[in-house]
């Protein structure tokens, strides 16, 4: 669909900027679309506008922001979606309950702290008189936040009485403050982020105002909701100038905050949550076997420190591991001087590990039932690097590898064994890189034998020989495919909806940024798909 | 007449509580107020009636079939009201002691499209159940959405065609305990949604029906409770409510309802702005809201006779999964007693679980160490797999005992309640849906046979047990399901 909206797409946004911004008719040229999409090329494809749940991460960090807590106070993180693509899809009434007792119990608690309570008030005292200053104040500042814009007047009416009235069933005015603010923390406007752009002709794409933008930014750069300096700037319209923009997008970051959203993009792109079987989300003993509880630490930490290194490539490529004293045995390094805390080391010279393909947890994630799996280790490689979609097998086929074999073998005769003429084309493309993996177990241990055969991790990608897993993961950031698809990976994340790896906004990008992560996000946000939407709006 | 005082306090204190004995809400004698056959209470207000969906993962144990091959074996071999649960070799032995309150209905047929061009999926006209919705074919992610939804799986837009599907899939529509909830009757609690192993699949997928069998409708999957003490707090928190006792909200609750009252009023203002999809995604979610906000009219209201209604004593999560579990149906049977809620989820394990309950902990094969679900599909069906299959179906027993245990009107909660047990599939290891485990347990008010049947479902499809629930416990239905999985026709085990 759409290809003639993409055509119009240039004289459709001036059209658009022009009705809605009227007066600014100045910054038309600069804002019109940068990049190169043109009529007939795969499509970036944008959800329409509208709501979009926050991950559970993103709501822990966001309470946190609005109701201004330390670090010391804990926030837990509530909601079923753990992938900003996820919660773009769903609706976040499942945890409504959850919501409610999360808000109540921290707001209950900020009050009953009076430092928290005087950061969060500004110090002013509630009173349960009619237009109470310090209830307006208080409702207007941390409205402002939970809302991620400014409150109309009659929302400032509306949680203001809400305040005066739970304060009057109470007989105390500061508690019904905190149930105010409780309640806004419930209200659709914090759970999910609001993104309407500016209105514009049917099928036509529309700019983001300023508050969508600064939302969209924040959840973006910092995975998180944007701060009190974020919605200065968005109401001063600043956002709306493109040199401005810019340079508040380069502040952003710089921020240390950016590392948090560096963090959520590389969970979200090794999909780390595979990893997780801490006590409460794991109650299988043979899963609890599989997973060490610092796994999943150690490939976060790990790849965030390599991506910050070396890019992109580096998270393929990096010799520099996060271990502990859990970890490092798997790295051939001597665990006695590290305690339970993970830190960078430098790997020793051929070392059989890199990157983060080559780390223990992912390793044993990619296996099943006691076997490392070749299908899956390199179905996961070909989707989340390569961005190559792989069929499921036809349904008749019998996809187990054939069992209780005379003698010993290793699994790539197995492999060989079961080879079946109509699942050739796809198994060309799994079976290397998984075989080239066969080197670490099912538990993310090096071994070099199976039943007393060694095993060959040698192979080919792309016509390329590979002689180890090492050299293998060269090859696949060296893979022409692989920049653009980690790009759109990052390009996901900031719009919501999956795809693009092969349009041409997404190339400029990676041609541009060359896999420098900061780079790459500052890029994304002058996508067009960033600043525009489209689809029918009422 | 004695009753046993069927919550037994015995088993939550084998749950290990803190200390003390259950505080009791006064026990005023309701007999007096039913009429004759304690179906209604005096003043013609029928007793409140009751569902229960009680899941597991992976299907139940399969044997040889004559001629070759190998068939589901979970039915006993007789039908009619004479099946015997020592049948199968004690596959069902777990219901044993219910076995009056217990109807089966096998050889009926899931149509999802994973199964599509399987003979078995002729219908008795000898046409094809509909499969026109070819895009993926996960059989747990299907199997519950059809079973228990009616509908086919909702693919995200990001799906585009991987092997992994069923992280890309979720509910096409609200599944029969939300079904339920809407036409049993507003309580305090809508439902109470549970599960007694930490619902597994991909954490953070899109994909939902690999970790909740309950949706709300589309895209909304519906958090389970995997904790009892949890569960009794937010239930029983604030002390059991008797049913008719004079009661108001607390000045906490009203306050709470008057700021919920501005979060509804800031979605109707929001929704203004809104498209289609997103507007009924919102105006899901307020209902929602609404809901907590109906849990802050007052504790007490509920019908019923209350007459095993009681708050018991704090308690500790059992460690073991099946002590766990029931301590989940005492306070289920409980909040029924009270008539806090009308509606119950046990997810005993989500779709596809890996789990093996801790009853073969080590399944192992040529020296590979495997998960339950990776046993069955890959090795079969064993005295392992048999071991596992028996132990849940020992567990639902469990369940139905306990509301058979507890009092109510001159006869039981399990009298005027319907329990259905079912998983998503058959059988793991080919991952069939024909003879799909449908076991029915309660009276349903009458509704139901009693005493049970062992029904051959003669190849009709699945969804009839979710209209004959429906209709035995009162609803209005005329039909149940969308596309291949509509249905208009009930089964024979409606009284």
């Amino acid at each position: 669909m759409t290809s003639p909206l993409l055509r119009s797409l240039r004289v459709a946004f001036i059209a658009a900027l022009s009705s809605s911004l009227g007066a600014c008719v100045g910054m038309v040229e600069d804002s019109a679309p940068r990049s190169r999409t043109m009529p007939g090329q795969e499509r970036l494809e944008p959800l329409p506008a509208g709501l979009r749940a926050l991950t559970a991460r993103q709501y822990a960090a966001s309470v946190r922001t609005v109701l201004d807590l330390p670090d010391s106070v804990v926030v837990p993180e509530v909601g079923l979606w753990a992938s900003s693509i996820a919660a773009s899809e769903s609706s976040a009434r499942g945890s409504v309950e959850d919501y409610a007792r999360v808000a109540e119990q921290l707001t209950e608690q900020v009050f009953a702290d009076p430092a928290l309570r005087d950061r969060l008030t500004d110090g002013c005292v509630a009173t349960l008189a009619d237009g109470d200053p310090c209830v307006l104040s208080v409702i207007a500042r941390v409205g402002r936040r939970a809302f991620r814009r400014r409150l109309g007047v009659d929302e400032l009416g509306r949680w203001s009485g809400a305040a005066q009235a739970a304060g009057t069933e109470l007989s105390d005015a500061e508690r019904g403050l905190a149930f105010a603010i409780a309640g806004m923390l419930q209200s659709p406007s914090f759970l999910y982020r609001v993104e309407v752009p500016e209105p514009a002709g049917e099928g036509e794409p529309s700019m983001y105002g300023s508050d969508a933008l600064a939302t969209r930014l924040a959840f973006f750069l910092w995975d998180a909701t944007p701060d009190d300096a974020l919605l200065d700037a968005a109401e001063s319209g600043d956002l709306l100038d493109p040199d401005r923009y810019d340079a508040i997008v380069d502040r952003m970051l710089a921020d240390e905050r950016a590392e948090r959203g560096v963090e959520a993009f590389v969970e979200e792109l090794l999909q780390s949550q595979m990893l997780s079987c801490d006590g409460d989300s794991c109650s299988d003993v043979l899963e609890r076997e599989r997973f060490l509880p610092s796994f999943e630490a150690q490939l976060v930490h790990t790849a965030v420190g390599a991506v910050n290194e070396g890019g992109f490539r580096g998270l393929l490529t990096s010799r520099t591991a996060w271990l502990n004293a859990e970890t490092a045995p798997f790295y051939g390094v001597d665990a006695q001087d590290l305690g339970p805390d993970l830190e960078p080391v430098a790997l020793p010279a051929g070392s059989v590990r890199a990157g983060v393909l080559l780390t223990p947890g992912l390793l044993a994630a990619l296996s099943s039932s006691g076997s490392p799996s070749v299908a899956r280790r390199g179905l996961y490689v070909l989707r989340q690097f390569l961005c190559d979609t792989i069929p499921p097998p036809p349904s008749d086929v019998d996809t187990r590898l054939p069992e209780g074999i005379e003698g010993p073998v290793t699994t790539r005769d197995l492999v060989r064994m079961h080879e079946i003429p109509a699942c050739a084309g796809c198994h060309a493309k799994i079976d290397p890189i998984g075989l080239g993996l066969e080197r670490f177990g099912a538990d993310g241990a090096y071994r070099s034998e199976q039943q007393g055969l060694s095993i060959d991790p040698s192979g080919t990608l792309s016509g390329r020989h590979f002689d180890d897993a090492v050299e293998l993961s060269e090859l696949i950031a060296d893979d022409d495919a692989f920049m653009p698809c980690v790009t759109s990976h990052l390009v996901e994340r900031a719009v919501g909806a999956a795809g693009g790896s092969r349009s041409a906004p997404v190339a400029d990008v990676a041609d541009e940024a060359q896999g420098d992560v900061r780079v790459t996000m500052r890029a994304v946000t002058r996508m067009d798909a960033f600043r525009f939407a489209w689809g029918a709006m009422p | 007449m004695t009753k046993s005082r069927g919550l037994a306090r015995r088993t939550f204190l084998r749950g290990a509580f803190a200390s003390g004995a259950a505080v009791t809400i006064g026990l005023p004698l309701f007999e007096a107020m039913t009429n004759a056959h304690g179906t209604a209470l005096a003043d013609g207000e029928t007793l409140p009636r009751r569902f229960v969906l009680w899941f597991w993962a992976n299907g139940v144990q399969w044997g040889p079939r004559n001629g070759g091959g190998i068939e589901p074996r979970w039915a006993p071999s007789a039908f009619g009201s004479g099946w015997n649960p020592a049948d199968q070799n004690g596959h069902l032995r777990g219901l044993g002691d219910v076995k009056d309150y217990v109807s089966l209905v096998s050889r009926t047929i899931l149509p999802i499209n994973f199964s599509c061009g399987q003979d078995w999926m002729l219908t008795p006209d000898s046409g094809r159940f509909g499969c026109d919705h070819d895009l993926a074919r996960n059989p747990h992610a299907e199997g519950a959405c059809g079973l228990l939804t009616g509908t086919n799986a909702y693919i995200s837009p990001s799906f585009t065609g991987q092997s992994d599907d069923w992280n890309y899939m979720s509910a096409g529509g609200p599944s029969i305990d939300e079904v339920m909830a809407d036409t049993l009757g507003a309580t305090r609690f809508r439902s109470l949604l549970t599960a007694v192993t930490q619902p597994g699949g991909v954490p953070g997928g899109i994909g939902t029906l690999d970790r909740y069998v309950s949706h709300s409708g589309p895209r909304a999957p519906n958090e389970l409770e995997v904790s009892p003490r949890r569960l009794f707090d937010r239930v029983f928190g604030g002390g059991a409510p008797m049913p008719g006792a004079p009661s108001g909200p607390t000045p906490e609750e009203r306050a709470r309802a008057s700021v919920l009252d501005v979060v509804l009023e800031d979605a109707r203002k929001l929704e203004i702005r809104l498209g289609p999809a997103d507007r009924a995604l919102l105006e899901g979610h307020m209902d929602r809201i609404r809901e907590l906000e109906r849990q802050l009219g007052g504790t007490g209201g509920g019908a019923g006779t209350g007459e095993a209604c009681e708050t018991p004593a704090a308690f500790d999560d059992a460690a073991v999964l099946r002590e766990r579990h029931q301590q989940l149906a005492e306070l289920i049977t409980l909040a029924f007693a009270c008539d806090l809620t009308r509606v119950a989820v046990v997810q005993y394990s989500s779709p596809g679980s890996q789990t093996g309950y801790g009853v073969r902990d080590r399944l192992t094969r040529d020296g590979r160490v495997m998960t339950f679900h990776d046993y069955e599909h890959i090795v079969g069906y064993d005295d392992n797999t048999f071991a596992v299959h028996q132990y849940l179906i020992d567990a639902m027993g469990d369940f139905i005992r306990t509301m058979r245990d507890t009092p109510e009107a001159g006869g039981n909660i399990l009298d005027q309640s319907a329990v259905l047990g079912t998983s998503e599939v058959s059988g793991g290891q080919y991952h069939t849906t024909y003879d799909m485990p449908l076991i029915v347990a309660g009276k349903a008010g009458g509704g139901l046979t009693y005493p049970g049947i062992h029904l051959d479902g003669a190849r009709r499809n699945t969804s009839e047990i979710m209209l004959t629930l429906l209709s035995a416990l009162g609803g209005r239905q005329e039909s149940w399901g969308s596309d291949q999985f509509r249905v208009t026709e009930q089964l024979g085990i409606r009284a």
